[in-house]
């Protein structure tokens, strides 16, 4: 299964952000100026993509925590 | 025409991000992925049951066939059940993951670059156009994601 892992924004220079795992960072490119720090997102090929409520993304990470991930796609 | 596997790889390209962002394929076999996906380079088989295994299990149990309308069955709607039923995984994925693992038929709503800004069941959501360059502001898409995968 794809499982999104939601990140947090910890910084934004111009139209590239660093979006904190845990103890990883990762830049990725914002679609749009919609984005500001902390925010919770979600990065797919390399952009990221989507805000997500923090209440969800919580609740997203609560579960991968818990669980790891398994294999098997889609 | 394309191909039972043209249409596989569509629908699972978006994982075939997840999978390298986990380190289960490398950037290289993305890429290929990539090109495959978005040209008319054809893709082997043998690779795509390697790299999404379960996808094919789950499409195996089902049916001895493989076509393209087996394909698009499967992703359009045998798979969004599995994910209805709450299914092993399923269960425990959280909202979050099962709306985005599901596939849906979409409205682009506006294009901007390498995106579109589409809706469905009055939600919003911004996906890449890669797999549907000529999209048009109206056209419906079926959606994976964060990719347009191919119009009805």
């Amino acid at each position: 299964m794809c499982l999104a892992i939601p990140g947090k924004i910890i910084g934004i220079k111009g139209d590239m952000a660093a979006v904190e795992y845990g103890e990883v960072v990762r830049e990725a490119k914002l679609v749009d100026s919609s984005f500001k720090v902390g925010d919770y997102v979600i990065i797919q090929a390399s952009f990221v993509i989507q805000k997500l409520p923090e209440e969800q993304a919580l609740e997203a990470l609560e579960l991968i925590k818990k669980q790891g991930e398994k294999n098997g796609l889609c | 025409m394309a191909s039972a596997e043209d249409v596989f790889l569509k629908y699972a390209l978006p994982c075939a991000f997840i999978l390298r962002d986990k380190g289960e394929i490398t950037q290289a076999q993305l890429d290929e992925l990539h090109v495959c996906a978005t040209s008319a380079k054809p893709v082997r088989k043998e690779i795509l049951e390697k790299v999404f295994h379960a996808a094919f299990e789950k499409i195996k149990r089902r049916t001895d066939s493989w076509d393209t309308s087996v394909v698009r069955r499967y992703f359009r709607e045998q798979h969004n059940d599995d994910i209805d039923c709450k299914e092993g995984y399923y269960a425990t994925c959280g909202e979050l993951n099962r709306e985005l693992s599901k596939v849906h038929l979409a409205e682009v709503t506006d294009i901007k670059d390498r995106m579109l800004a589409v809706s469905f069941d009055g939600k919003t959501r911004n996906v890449f156009k890669d797999l549907v360059p000529d999209a048009k502001i109206g056209d419906k898409v079926y959606i994976h994601f964060f990719f347009a995968v191919e119009k009805p």
